[in-house]
């Protein structure tokens, strides 16, 4: 064994290689402020200012230390039930797309060729590339009276059906939006799965059903979760979809928030409202953690 | 608020947008609905066959204004620039623009040069009773104009929409 030649370095570099803790304090101060004043700072003047009031006459932001904008959510029936209706539908489209996905990204994995695979990843990763507005605005399209849906339809003789303005508009519009978000981390953690195992599940007798369940599926677990992290806090924030292709139902806590700062100019009202998601994902985010997501991000 | 619950059902569609009440009428998502003369002019001129009218009950309204902070830099160039936007000229040109009803009542004449019968249509030379028959937006504060003060702050009623209408 010979020693690793020293390699003649500057002055500068040689003294951050003898104290670690300068290059890490160079490093790491940069994105650290960066963080720390565009991201927590804002959350927690978000939490301070859900603590005060406006003066109903100017809108002006009064620093009086209350509860009553929470208090007015939680015992207010129709906020619960918009809450209630946000994270339903945050649920549904999160499991729309791990069904959707799962086989999609086993395909990928798993079965396709090189070529095939390059061509799946451009047709799921294209869609990003194109503006938010875009899409949701062909979906109005495609839902529209007498549009490609109802086009489609009539063709096959099947009649019409009345999806525009509806909450189902706005859960296939969220569940085509975000599952991309879906496919790549169920696709990665499937990829991680050495084939061995599957041979293996296989050699001892177990039907493809069974090594689905008992092998594959708590192997991509990790995957799904972490995909429904994205799915899930995507839908909880969102009130542009609803309010496009939504109807008179359509209320979601990111529409309560808009109106709230956008219309009344009712800012504390509005961040008390913005704590709800916040409180509902770190509850998710935890479960998460314990399910072992973020070793597949 | 308990009218305009009650007329829920009948609903599909409380638009945002002025352009979302423009698409609905020509892909027929909406055969009657409330709007502005902006909206019958855009689909009028897409050749889409439409009316207005103002019912028996009266219809809403409002006026955009200009404002002037007290603590603006300029305070003269911005009387200039209201001086300038109030002529009747400017002010055919933004209503058929716009399709606004001009507060200056010589834009007529301009606004008929720019597009002909633009005057009639955006009711720049209407009566007096046609401009009494709208009631204009105000907005809503705790104190009424009566001296109590038991009325509604605009806040409250965006709350009252969410939660008791929508």
């Amino acid at each position: 064994m010979t020693r690793p030649a020293r390699v003649p370095a500057g002055r500068l570099s040689s003294a951050l290689w003898r104290r670690p803790w300068a290059r890490a304090t160079i490093l790491l101060t940069p994105p650290l402020a960066w963080f720390v004043l565009l991201y927590l700072a804002a959350l927690v003047v978000l939490l301070i200012t859900a603590f005060w009031q406006i003066n109903p006459f100017t809108t002006n932001i009064e620093r009086v230390w209350s509860l009553d904008n929470f208090s007015t959510i939680f015992t207010s029936a129709a906020y619960r039930g918009i809450i209630v209706r946000t994270v339903g539908m945050a649920a549904a489209v999160t499991v729309t797309d791990a069904v959707v996905a799962f086989p999609f990204a086993y395909f990928m994995a798993r079965i396709a060729a090189p070529r095939t695979r390059t061509a799946l990843f451009v047709a799921i990763l294209l869609p990003l590339w194109a503006s938010y507005l875009a899409k949701v605005y062909s979906w109005l399209l495609i839902f529209t009276h007498g549009g490609l849906l109802d086009w489609t339809l009539g063709r096959l003789g099947a009649g019409q059906v009345h999806l525009i303005y509806t909450n189902w508009a706005v859960f296939t519009v969220f569940c085509y939006l975000w599952l991309p978000f879906m496919i790549i981390p169920v696709y990665a953690a499937l990829e991680r799965i050495p084939a061995s195992q599957i041979e293996a599940s296989q050699d001892l007798g177990a039907r493809t059903w069974r090594t689905t369940r008992l092998v594959l599926l708590p192997l991509a677990l990790p995957g799904i979760v972490a995909g429904s992290i994205f799915t899930f806090s995507l839908t909880l924030g969102d009130y542009i979809t609803p309010l496009l292709v939504g109807g008179t139902s359509a209320t979601f806590i990111g529409n309560i928030i808009y109106s709230n700062i956008g219309i009344a100019n009712n800012v504390p009202f509005a961040a008390a409202m913005a704590c709800v998601p916040i409180v509902i994902m770190a509850v998710y985010l935890l479960s998460a953690r314990a399910l072992g997501a973020f070793e597949a991000i | 608020m308990s009218l305009l619950a009650g007329q829920r059902p009948l609903i599909e569609k409380y638009w945002d947008l002025a352009s979302q009440e423009i698409f609905d009428f020509k892909n027929g998502n909406a055969i009657v609905g409330a709007g502005w003369p902006y909206q019958v002019s855009t689909l009028k001129a897409d050749h889409f066959t439409i009316g207005a009218a103002i019912p028996s009950e009266g219809a809403t309204g409002w006026a955009d204004t200009w404002m002037l902070a007290a603590k603006a830099p300029h305070p003269n160039c911005a009387y200039m620039w209201m001086q300038y936007i109030s002529t009747p000229k400017v002010q055919a040109e933004q209503a058929v623009n716009y399709g606004e009803t001009p507060d200056n009542k010589l834009a007529c004449g301009y606004m008929n040069q720019i597009q002909a019968g633009s005057c009639e249509e955006y009711h720049a030379n209407a009566p007096l009773s046609y401009f009494n028959s709208i009631s204009l937006w105000k907005t809503p504060i705790a104190t009424c104009d009566n001296g109590q003060s038991d009325c509604v702050p605009y806040a409250q009623w965006v709350s009252a929409w969410n939660t008791q209408v929508k």
